[in-house]
């Protein structure tokens, strides 16, 4: 890969350099508010790891004041198959080089970058909800922040788990975890693969403080010696006007079914001293409401987890299975990635199996804009909804309805990784 | 302990009852009002201990939307209590039983409820299946960044020019909105009560002479020259009046936040915002529902994707079991008693849920809290498509 060379109103667009890491760490990490530490070796570490060549970094006179980035991962999608998704991520202009236009030609150059490397889907974790509209991501997967207190935590109805649960290392998910999660992705469109270094990073047995209350624990479900899910968590003392106690915090909870979610969510409300128990990264659709005896007690708020960017229509329209057959053909409408601009003819069979080919000059069904189709893709949003907001115009009546039946699904979207 | 429906005499008693488990005092003059324009008294029930009203319960006659517009007589069933000192008698299992026979023996198809406490109605055959999300949004961060376009004005009615545009709005919106129910004149004035309501606040969007949406509101003052709007009740009856109603409330001078409570789970309002983040969601259970008929429930909607289905359903109150099979698609549905073998077996209370569309079939397969026949190893997914419920459930009204 060439560097991307370029400048522009004295600023230069180019990849990062691995001799430029420590400098882009440490401004990315200004970015979020925080120092930039690490161990001694894991600077080199990550030097070994990245693909520089998919960075997208802005430069005042060799000075870096800007970066972009994108993982390399594959994200489910509906149906159970998976597209490649380029991950971006380490999104920041520096303090000192506001509204200059930085972020949006870098965000322009990466995405273009992303699209001739053959990715289709370009997806984030906004640190605000303001921002990427612009750039054509719509929000595809929403999760949410539950919290319950263990003593109203009865469930009505236990499903029959004959497996075991029992606590292990880092290391030994670090072992198991990629095949439970591998499982996982066939039930939840949006969850992504996890790339090594990012598992190495989570799991590993390193104890900087030993009498930190923080390190978190882990516990494996297992049945005839497989893992089929894992938990991560952490406990706080920390008591209450209502308790005393210990609030749990559930770091990552992944499960290759929902009778071994419903196992591990058991073990855990019912662990000795714990009040509360909060999981931020959960699915949306949850399964909680349904299993508990008194629902209300769940709380429970939602909000926008992955941004979806659509690059490549035909790539990413051809990937996805759909609910039901039909054909449709889509006119998208994209200022910010103009390759994108055009019409779109979806046709999907009765086993769910889409084709896609671009038929521009034929007259669409509906118009929206790149970012709708962002929203309704992963199959948790309803294009009826987005219209009713404003967001799509229906050229033939029950295009939008015929829409909501392909793309909508069974699968509980579920994004789990944050990046 | 007898069951009965209170007299007139009663009448005070019953819902000083009523209300003292509620946590509230009532007055004689409110309690007159409450009996001209809100009760049925032949709906309503008293347990008596000797002299003593030791329970009470009661429903309020509605008329329901379904999805695709279709109408059902509903069962509004609310008046629950039972005095602390004769808990765990089975006096509320009595009541409830003795309303459900009543509202079937009217025709009533369904019942429907606001729970006090979300552990209390599963027993009884209630699924959740109306949730709704409260919100909280500061104004600042309000703007649209997409909105559909209108071209209305708002007018600042009085009460009682208020109610019938209102009225007009309601009427509207309900056709459209699957989980309505009816509310007649006598429950506008009710609803809107001429000596509370002098608080609230009137707000409508017009088109021409014709309102099509409409909020009601308190303003609470929580500083100098600033407060929270407090949104008790919004309706619309098109995404433009919608769209313009909103943007009405979050422009409101001096407000630094909105809130508003039981709004529908699909509202288009997040999708509008340029910063959809800034509208905090909470979810809660609203209305659950008990399906009392459930061949007239089934066939009384339409289903967007064409398909035929066995649904076998145990009864929470009887254990009775009953087998269905519905054929529907868009432009409607039969369904009728069965002798075949089922696709999918559940409870009444988790088929109410994903006959609004609240939970997937899939994931109560997914749990086992519905069995799929080994025949028809897709009839949960089958069954998702037929039940996909645009629009979400929701109803406004509270009883």
């Amino acid at each position: 890969m060439v560097d991307k060379l370029d400048i522009v109103d004295g600023i230069e667009y180019r990849s990062a350099r691995p001799h430029e890491l420590l400098e882009w760490e440490r401004m990315v990490a200004r970015g979020f508010g925080d120092h930039f530490r690490s161990l001694p070796d894991e600077l080199e570490f990550y030097r070994e790891k990245i693909d520089f060549s998919r960075s997208l970094c802005a430069f005042d006179d060799g000075e870096m004041v800007g970066s972009t980035f994108s993982v390399g991962y594959k994200s489910a999608l509906p149906g159970g198959v998976a597209l490649d998704l380029g991950g971006v991520t380490a999104v920041v202009v520096s303090a000192t080089h506001r509204r200059r236009g930085i972020l949006t030609e870098m965000m322009r150059r990466l995405l273009r970058n992303e699209y001739e490397l053959g990715v289709p889907l370009a997806g984030l974790w906004a640190s605000q909800s303001i921002i990427y509209g612009r750039f054509g991501y719509g929000i595809s997967v929403q999760q949410s922040s539950v919290k319950i207190a263990t003593r109203h935590s009865a469930f009505r109805h236990m499903p029959r788990a004959s497996g075991k649960i029992r606590f292990v290392d880092a290391s030994h998910i670090r072992e198991v975890g990629p095949s439970v999660w591998d499982s996982a992705m066939e039930l939840h469109p949006g969850m992504v693969a996890r790339v090594g270094m990012e598992w190495d990073r989570g799991f590993r047995d390193i104890s900087r403080d030993p009498w930190s209350k923080e390190e978190p624990f882990f516990i494996v479900y297992e049945e005839g010696g497989s893992a089929l899910g894992y938990a991560k968590y952490r406990m706080f003392h920390k008591d209450t006007d209502d308790d005393e106690g210990i609030e749990l915090r559930i770091n990552e909870l992944v499960a290759a079914n929902a009778v071994v979610e419903s196992a591990l969510w058991r073990f855990i409300l019912d662990i000795d001293l714990v009040h509360t128990v909060v999981h931020n990264m959960h699915p949306h659709r949850t399964i909680l409401t349904w299993l508990l005896r008194d629902p209300r007690k769940l709380s429970l708020e939602p909000y926008d987890a992955l941004w979806l960017r659509i690059l490549d229509p035909v790539a990413a329209l051809s990937g996805r299975r759909y609910s039901a057959s039909g054909s449709i053909s889509i006119r998208l409408v994209d200022d910010f990635c103009p390759w994108v601009n055009g019409v779109y003819r979806l046709d999907a069979d009765g086993d769910g199996v889409g084709s896609c080919v671009r038929v521009d000059g034929v007259s669409a069904d509906v118009t929206m804009p790149a970012a709708t189709l962002a929203s309704i893709y992963m199959g948790e949003h309803y294009l009826a909804h987005l219209k009713s907001a404003g967001r799509v115009d229906e050229h033939k009546p029950g295009a939008v309805g015929l829409a909501d039946m392909m793309f909508s699904t069974s699968d509980v979207q579920y994004v789990v990784h944050d990046f | 302990m007898e069951i009965r429906p209170p007299t007139e005499e009663e009448f005070l008693s019953w819902r000083i009852r009523v209300r003292m488990s509620l946590g509230d005092h009532v007055s004689e003059e409110d309690t007159r009002f409450m009996r001209a324009h809100r009760v049925e008294m032949d709906r309503l029930l008293l347990c008596k201990d000797g002299e003593e009203i030791v329970g009470s319960g009661g429903a309020d006659s509605f008329d329901m939307t379904l999805h695709g517009g279709g109408i059902v007589p509903v069962a509004g069933v609310a008046y629950i209590t039972t005095a602390s000192t004769h808990r765990r008698r089975g006096i509320q299992r009595s009541i409830m039983e003795r309303i459900h026979n009543d509202a079937r023996g009217r025709g009533d198809k369904a019942a429907i409820l606001w729970a006090s406490q979300s552990s209390l109605y599963g027993r009884y055959g209630y699924g959740n299946a109306m949730p709704a999300c409260n919100w909280r949004i500061l104004t600042d961060c309000g703007d649209y960044a997409h909105a559909p376009d209108w071209s209305g004005h708002f007018v600042r009615p009085q009460r009682d020019e208020a109610i019938p545009l209102m009225k007009g709005v309601y009427e509207r919106a309900r056709e459209n909105r699957p989980g309505m129910v009816t509310r007649n004149d006598k429950r506008w004035e009710y609803e809107i009560h001429p000596d509370h309501s002098a608080d609230e606040f009137f707000l409508v969007y017009k088109e021409g002479s014709e309102a099509h949406a409409y909020a009601r509101y308190r303003f609470n003052f929580t500083g100098d020259f600033v407060g929270t709007l407090n949104v008790i009740e919004a309706v619309s009856s098109s995404d433009s009046s919608h769209a313009a109603l909103w943007r009405h409330l979050l422009d409101e001078d001096l407000a630094k936040d909105v809130k508003a409570t039981n709004r529908p789970i699909d509202d288009p309002l997040y999708w509008m915002l340029a910063d959809p983040r800034r509208l905090n969601r909470s979810f809660t259970d609203a209305i659950w529902l008990k399906l009392l008929d459930v061949a007239a429930m089934l066939e009384g909607r339409t289903y967007p994707a064409e398909g035929s289905l066995v649904i076998q359903v145990v009864d929470s109150e009887s254990d009775d079991v009953m087998t269905f099979a519905l054929d529907g698609g868009p432009d409607g549905a039969r369904c009728v008693r069965t002798d075949s073998l089922p696709d999918l077996v559940m409870r009444d209370t988790d088929l109410a849920s994903a006959y609004m569309g609240a939970v997937s079939f899939s994931m109560l397969v997914n749990l086992g809290m519905v069995e799929e026949s080994v025949k028809s190893s897709d009839a949960a997914r089958r069954a998702d498509a037929m039940f996909r419920s645009v629009p979400a459930g929701w109803n406004p009204h509270h009883f």
